[in-house]
């Protein structure tokens, strides 16, 4: 499976990511909470964080600047998600 | 970003081995919730819960005990919510639905037990789930020998309190478990300092039977040819209901069916039409265990209703809210949690009738019928579910499994062959 890339909008606190996706939704800008993924946890502690798909980071960043929505910072990680996989917790 | 490890540290968790739980779940929640198209948008909510699942709520949960109240650890539908929460009580889930716990259950119970009780074990002497640690009292019950067993383990070192529950459903059963009841509220307000009235109890019967509603409203929905929701988020809807507030639970799930209700009469479905509906029953799957659900959705059919306590048992039949006495009150809830179906109960037609109801209501092709490994009163009903389907012609598929990933392809294989049976 060819991997994908994505952008994970990381915030300070679920308030904040909840009202980043709140302000991402009315603009339209497709995105989900998600939770931070498993490559980047070694920088950043686990925990959710606003999820868009590739291209859709300049609308995204776009609509936070005309909003002054706060969040701690964007990260564009290659995530594949496989259903197929198999790998439970 | 908010960095749960001081509070895991104060609650004397294991942070390094609980770090490696952390590691494997978004990989998960992403190959089985994020990777599914045309979501509902209400899914954000239990998307942000799962996403900080030993976060959010134990941190709640940790400022309401600064204020003075108690946190009750349950593992059964059996239990009443109501005469917690009539005491100023929280109820909150625990642990049990994943493998990482299973080694340290191993460690001290028999390998012959079933995955649930083994991880449930396992998180609480692994010191790996926070909801074992902030819990004040655990409550029990008798639906098992292996928990029986188990919860001797687990009342070693906080308090714990067991409720009889009878194995038949005669009248005087009833009767009984109405006095396990009011000896359970006499415990509730010893442990918490609360007096409860009826007043009180009057009010969380409503409480509770307010969140059953909303439960259920997504339930109906699921019945629809129209199906809004995939099972995979239903079911994460409805693992998460057992570890949040009852109330912000049916706000939650109130809004999940206000825009599924609006996705059926504008047609929009998560799957093509003519998918194969499957009613799943059996042994319950808690959080995280979605292996069932993912292969069943992803090998073409789509997964409608749960006849399991993580499904119809644990919303279904409401509180009679008409009683104004405690001794009243307390028989309307026995009456109400008895008439749930469960295998420690002989006989137990009941759930045999419960689904060949849900097959006609959720517009059912096939059932999967599924215990966890160990189980042997699922197990043995096995057999009396089967026959009884079969003589319905309802194709029915009896499968046992656990929370390990290496029998996935296996499953894989006879879910794939029962769903092009279907299709056939």
């Amino acid at each position: 499976m060819p991997e994908v890339m994505r952008h994970y909008i990381l915030v300070d606190n679920n308030e904040q990511g909840m009202k980043l996706h709140r302000i991402l939704d009315e603009d339209g800008v497709e995105n989900r909470i998600a939770p931070v993924p498993q490559s980047i946890q070694g920088e950043y502690p686990c925990g959710m964080s606003v999820m868009i798909g590739d291209g859709l980071l300049d609308k995204a960043v776009a609509s936070i600047g005309r909003h002054g929505a706060e969040y701690y910072k964007i990260v564009s990680v290659e995530v594949p998600f496989m259903p197929n996989r198999d790998r439970y917790c | 970003m908010t960095d749960y490890h001081e509070m895991w540290k104060e609650l004397g968790m294991d942070i390094e081995s609980h770090d490696t739980l952390c590691e494997v779940l978004p990989n998960a929640i992403g190959d089985v919730f994020l990777s599914q198209e045309n979501r509902p948008k209400a899914m954000d909510f239990w998307d942000m819960v799962i996403s900080e699942v030993h976060g959010i709520r134990p941190h709640e949960l940790i400022e309401e005990q600064k204020k003075g109240r108690k946190v009750f650890g349950t593992f059964c539908v059996y239990v009443p919510d109501e005469v917690v929460i009539a005491a100023d009580g929280i109820v909150t889930g625990l642990c049990g639905g994943s493998q990482f716990w299973v080694p340290a259950g191993e460690a001290v119970l028999p390998k012959s037990t079933c995955p649930l009780i083994k991880a449930s074990v396992g998180a609480r002497l692994g010191r790996t789930c926070p909801f074992f640690r902030i819990a004040d009292m655990y409550v029990g019950e008798t639906t098992c020998d292996g928990k029986k067993k188990a919860y001797e383990i687990l009342g070693e070192d906080v308090p714990m309190h067991i409720m009889d529950v009878p194995q038949m459903k005669r009248e005087k059963d009833i009767i009984r478990w109405k006095e396990e009841i009011a000896e359970f509220a006499e415990k509730v307000e010893e442990f918490t300092g609360n007096e409860i009235t009826a007043e009180k109890l009057g009010e969380s019967i409503r409480i509770i039977n307010e969140k059953r509603k909303a439960l259920a409203r997504v339930f109906e929905c699921r019945k629809s040819e129209c199906l809004p929701i995939s099972g995979r988020d239903a079911l994460l809807m409805m693992q998460i209901s057992f570890f949040d507030d009852p109330v912000r639970c049916a706000e939650m799930c109130n809004r999940l069916a206000d825009e599924l209700e609006e996705r059926i009469s504008n047609g929009v479905s998560v799957v093509p039409a003519g998918t194969k509906r499957i009613l799943l029953t059996g042994t319950p799957l808690a959080v995280p265990n979605w292996k069932l659900h993912n292969i069943i959705e992803t090998s073409g059919a789509a997964v409608v209703c749960e006849e399991m306590c993580t499904g119809t048992r644990y919303f279904e039949n409401l509180v009679d809210e008409s009683k104004t006495t405690l001794d009243e009150q307390f028989m309307a809830l026995s009456e109400r949690y008895m008439k749930t179906n469960c295998a420690c109960f002989t006989p137990n037609t009941g759930r045999i009738d419960d689904i060949q109801r849900m097959v006609k209501e959720y517009k059912v092709d096939g059932v999967i019928d599924c215990n966890l490994k160990f189980c042997c009163l699922y197990d043995t009903e096995k057999y009396s579910v089967s026959r009884a389907l079969k003589n319905e012609g309802v194709p029915v598929l009896s499968l046992e499994t656990d929370y390990t990933d290496t029998d996935a392809e296996q499953l894989r294989t006879r879910i794939g062959a029962f769903v092009e049976m279907l299709n056939a």
